[in-house]
């Protein structure tokens, strides 16, 4: 059995996923550029006006606090693109150093690429710095396009075809 | 809610689903435009569905014909833009689409659909709004430095664009179409 779960993220894991972002951020070295906090999320996840939807991976058989451990999340946008209209943009997606090469980002990501084929997308796009080869070596692993570089970030695509394909691998595994 | 315009003739108002249909008749022009029909698989109930159904996630601005006895006001320009969140900059305004037939250019429509949308933006606490554009659309580009925009990525093919707090606040400052 694995040693995590994932679901769709509550209001109540914001302090969680907050944990996680700036995990993310100090990756990037980027965490000076924060502007986030536990409000911000709420209002913009969870709120009537949310503009971003979030999964998480969640610790099983956590113990020590009634709090769940969060050590995962991956948070997207929709976006519309004119040519073929909707799309899963990922924003964000971060795994805990201690539970990589797990499948964690695997789950999250299938998570993502099944609400995208449900809601018939078109494709799912998202950037990654160029400088982060064992997450260009994920997205490559994906079945994922390179549309090019930006400046320090790499644009990645998944079709409907790809997705399909990358996501039955995964559900398989 | 229309705000309307003494000098110019036409309105910018939010789109309603009955301009769909020429809403696509302009999303085509622009791919035309754009030089990109042949990738194009978008229809028509997909717009309706994702800007004006249970799910939608698109927003869209219209520019539209002042009235005039019986015709029908046609539509002559659209702005169509999604709400993002970057963990940086909180929530976000992408615009998608922005696209004015050749006959309403250089008469401030564009300026004043943009305007509108900044206007949205800062309401709803945004800090930025930003699209792509070609590197080869010289046109697009001039009005977008016009705007106080920044050229954010200098990437082969498409350019990133940015306007932040400050840049959107001075957009609607100087804005003269929209009127309370």
């Amino acid at each position: 059995m694995a040693e995590f779960i994932v679901r769709d993220a509550r209001v109540d894991d914001c302090d969680g996923i907050l944990r996680l972002i700036k995990g993310l951020a100090e990756f990037e070295k980027k965490l000076h550029l924060l502007r986030t906090d536990t409000e911000t999320l709420k209002r913009n996840g969870f709120g009537e006006d949310k503009v971003f939807h979030c999964f998480v991976a969640e610790a099983r058989d956590h113990k020590g606090t009634d709090r769940p451990l969060l050590v995962g999340y991956l948070l997207y946008v929709w976006c519309f693109f004119s040519l073929s209209g909707r799309v899963l943009y990922v924003e964000d997606l971060y795994v805990d150093e201690d539970y990589r090469r797990k499948g964690v980002g695997s789950a999250l990501w299938a998570c993502a690429m099944k609400v995208a084929l449900d809601k018939r997308s078109a494709q799912m796009q998202w950037c990654v710095t160029g400088w982060n080869t064992s997450a260009i070596n994920f997205y490559k692993r994906l079945g994922s396009e390179n549309l090019g570089k930006n400046e320090e970030y790499i644009s990645f695509m998944l079709n409907k075809d790809s997705m399909k394909s990358a996501y039955s691998r995964i559900s398989r595994d | 809610m229309s705000r309307v315009s003494i000098m110019a003739d036409y309105i910018i108002r939010d789109a309603r689903l009955e301009d769909c249909g020429e809403i696509f008749l302009m999303l085509k022009e622009l791919q035309e435009h754009l030089k990109d029909m042949d990738h194009m698989t978008l229809e028509e109930e997909s717009l309706k569905n994702d800007g004006f159904g249970e799910d939608k996630f698109f927003q869209c601005i219209v520019a539209e014909q002042k009235p005039s006895g019986d015709v029908k006001p046609a539509l002559v320009g659209y702005l169509l833009y999604c709400w993002s969140y970057s963990t940086s900059a909180g929530r976000m305004m992408v615009v998608q689409d922005f696209y004015v037939r050749q006959t309403y250019r250089t008469q401030g429509t564009g300026s004043a659909l943009w305007a509108h949308a900044t206007k949205v933006a800062l309401e709803k606490g945004c800090r930025e709004v930003e699209w792509i554009v070609h590197d080869w659309n010289v046109q697009a580009i001039k009005f977008y430095k016009k705007l106080g925009a920044v050229d954010m990525s200098k990437g082969e093919g498409w350019l990133v664009y940015r306007l932040d707090v400050n840049a959107m606040r001075s957009v609607v400052a100087t804005d003269t179409v929209n009127k309370q």
